[in-house]
């Protein structure tokens, strides 16, 4: 099928770099998502695969075959978009076999392609409908099965999702990665959705401002994230980074709040790295769900604290804390009740916390 | 500081209903959230309430006063729109003191006012830049400011933050709630965004298609849904429904070849049924356990790092499970799934009301 490699590849808008440098492989038949917020270079990025945008350095290969110069259409790619281009004067079946025709395909092969797909997306009792009449949610579909069919070795989507409401978003999610494990195409997805790419990739890309801060598992950079950026990004609501010193004294081996409250560190090489990578300001990180909320009284590692807000979002209810200037989130599962300007103490997850230098926002270890 | 009233409203724009039978009563320092899908009348309430439009039967009531017969600019209500309409010419300040220059408050009394508002929001360093020079959470802090500076009868806002991105809108909810609690105002905002309702709302209605299906705090339409349609609305992933029929002699609830006894108190009737149970009510069992346990096979996994979605087939369908932290399975895999019956809900077939809610 396809492995997609990206050397060095740039993009200049101007002034502006949008895509600086980036190194990525991505192996046949996996699904990597393409992550970050608007501006990242993450559409920049996927159109320069499919050949919609040129590159202005660097090299993109399939399969070893530098494909930079070819025309998009040579390239062989399957693409959809945020906003499902499909023939709205056709029906479902129309617009499912037009691909297939231009190709050459002959009728009962044709025939067979479309209703699998069909069935596939779930969309046999619409196959004869015009499309103008469906909902926007099986225009999506219609998108989606339309490429799909085709069976690119290539399937690049954008966004394809965010049009759409909440539960069918999630509906898709799952329809989505049951595609890919049927076809086996190599998938790149380009979203600022954190859920989206935590739930389908087998690799995720974290991008910001032109430049890839990480890329691995969805479990490895939830995980281990390599700064306070990826960090931050990954996970709702967001990991906790809290300022905190480290090795105040010369024999110390707390990390100490400037609030009050501390957390012992064991792991020498992990002090001896914090120590000679920073002057000892770091950044704490805890995610919400490993926080425990204890009684203020408590004595395990941790920090005093004070019910701010409870938010319910329904199966998880999200608890907020006053930490001296600093708000810490936790959660909880529903039906938890913590009262408002309660005081109780958030005791932090041994294994789980992450060290980041406080100056360059780089991972030092966890904890 | 008033409460908001709609007595038996109904608009019509010719033939299309915007909204009906409409009586709802948001009482005084309320944050009270109009939910529901696109075009289903929340932001015609809002046009309501503001005397945008004038409705054709009923009547609206601002501080327990009607005010058919006030026009908008009487009516002593704030509104933020979901695009921000500031003036892109004037700076922050000169935006805030807009509404009260109007009003031709003093110089004196503006500068003190925008002095408080814009501690308020943290906006105090941003007030000689013009909105270009801002980001989208800081142009939509002062659109709120230019709200706030007026201190009216109530605010209205019409999806304030549903343009920013979701790291944003998360940080800003939680803002909204505190400068509410702060301000003692009524709020009343409107939102297609169901965890942002639920996360900022005392009271929350939920609408289609014209009418208000229910109202309630946020615990009550999450775990005491009166129907399907609102339990479908609310929580994500979505709440999952096993079709089928029940029977309320026996007990015994069936769906092709899946059965089980299931003791909904107080349910005599029998027929055309559906049950619903949320992602986190089930659980994967190594058998025993649960109170209704069943066989199924791994869809697919969605690892979200402090949760998992794992789905599940049953036969065709497929089930959507939430379990806490990072465990793995293999696709295909045949598990058990249970859930306790007091976990789940109950609803009528044909008309989608619930017979049994979930304790």
């Amino acid at each position: 099928m396809a492995t997609i490699e990206l050397k060095s590849l740039t993009k200049q808008f101007g002034q502006l770099l949008a895509v600086n440098s980036l190194d990525l492989l991505i192996p046949d038949r996996k699904f990597v998502a393409l992550l970050g917020p608007s501006g990242c270079g993450k559409t920049t990025t996927m159109n320069m695969i499919a050949g919609i945008e040129s590159a202005s350095d660097g090299e993109i290969l399939f399969d070893g075959n530098n494909v930079r110069t070819l025309p998009a259409r040579q390239r062989g790619v399957g693409f959809v978009f945020q906003n499902y281009a499909i023939f709205t004067h056709m029906t479902v079946y129309e617009n499912l076999a037009f691909g297939l025709r231009s190709r050459g395909m002959k009728g009962p092969e044709i025939e067979k392609k479309v209703t699998d797909m069909a069935e596939l997306m779930r969309l046999t009792d619409r196959l004869h409908w015009p499309s103008a009449r469906l909902s926007v949610n099986e225009m999506q579909k219609v998108a989606i099965g339309r490429s799909a069919v085709t069976e690119p070795a290539i399937f690049l989507l954008d966004e394809p999702l965010s049009n759409l409401d909440a539960a069918f978003r999630a509906f898709m999610r799952t329809e989505l990665k049951h595609l890919q494990h049927q076809f086996q195409q190599t998938m790149v997805y380009v979203t600022h959705d954190q859920i989206e790419a935590m739930s389908l990739a087998d690799m995720i890309a974290v991008m910001n401002l032109g430049v890839l801060q990480q890329y691995g598992t969805p479990i490895e950079v939830y995980n281990r994230p390599n700064n306070t950026f990826v960090a931050n990004f990954m996970g709702s609501p967001s990991m906790n980074l809290l300022d905190a010193t480290i090795g105040g004294g010369d024999g110390s081996t707390r990390i100490e709040f400037p609030g009050g409250g501390q957390f012992e560190v064991n792991d020498e090489d992990l002090l001896r790295r914090c120590k000679s990578a920073t002057t000892g300001a770091i950044k704490f990180g805890a995610r919400p769900e490993d926080i425990a909320l204890e009684p203020s009284g408590h004595t395990g590692d941790g920090v005093k604290a004070k019910v701010n807000f409870v938010e319910p979002i329904g199966p998880r209810t999200i608890v907020h804390l006053a930490v001296g200037e600093e708000i810490i989130k936790v959660v909880v599962p529903k039906g938890s009740g913590f009262e408002l300007g309660s005081d109780v103490k958030a005791v932090f997850p041994k294994g789980k916390c992450h060290i980041f230098d406080a100056e360059t926002g780089n991972a030092i270890g966890l904890e | 500081m008033a409460q908001l009233e709609f007595n038996d409203v109904t608009k019509m724009y010719g033939d299309i209903v915007a909204v009906k039978d409409i009586s709802l009563t948001i009482s005084d320092n309320e944050f009270f959230c109009i939910f529901g899908p696109p075009s289903c009348g929340k932001t015609t309430l809002l046009r309501l309430l503001l005397g945008l439009v004038q409705q054709d039967t009923g009547s609206v009531l601002i501080g327990g006063k009607d005010v058919t017969e006030v026009g908008p600019q009487e009516r002593d209500l704030a509104m933020v729109f979901q695009n921000l309409a500031l003036f892109p010419h004037m700076t922050a300040y000169e935006n805030l003191a807009f509404p009260l220059v109007e009003r031709k408050v003093s110089k004196a009394d503006i500068k003190a006012r925008i002095g408080e508002v814009a501690e308020t929001l943290h906006i105090t360093p941003l007030l000689k830049k013009i909105p270009a020079h801002l980001s989208g959470g800081e142009r939509q802090r002062v659109a709120i400011g230019r709200a706030l500076v007026r201190d009216p009868a109530a605010f209205l806002m019409d999806e304030p933050i549903a343009a920013l991105d979701a790291r944003l809108r998360e940080e800003m909810r939680v803002e909204l709630k505190r400068l509410q609690r702060e301000l003692n105002h009524t709020l009343v905002y409107v939102t297609h965004d169901q965890e942002e309702a639920m996360s900022i709302a005392d009271r929350m209605a939920i609408m289609e298609d014209g009418r208000i299906r229910q109202v309630g705090t946020p615990d009550e339409i999450y775990n005491h849904p009166n129907g399907r349609y609102v339990a479908e609305l609310i929580g994500s992933p979505p709440m999952n429904f096993i079709d089928g029929a029940f029977d309320g002699a026996s007990k015994r609830f069936s769906a092709g070849d899946f059965e089980m006894s299931i003791g909904f108190e107080g349910v005599s009737a029998s027929g055309a049924a559906s049950i619903g149970v949320r992602p986190e009510d089930f659980r994967v069992t190594s058998g025993g356990g649960a109170e209704i346990e069943f066989d199924a096979n791994v869809y697919e996994v969605e690892p979200l790092g402090g949760f998992t979605i794992v789905d599940c087939n049953i036969g065709e369908k497929v089930l959507k499970v939430q379990i806490p932290g990072q465990p793995t399975f293999e696709l295909g895999q045949a598990i058990k799934l249970g859930f306790d019956s007091k976990r789940a809900h109950l609803f009528d077939g044909p008309s989608g009301d619930v017979l049994a809610s979930a304790a």
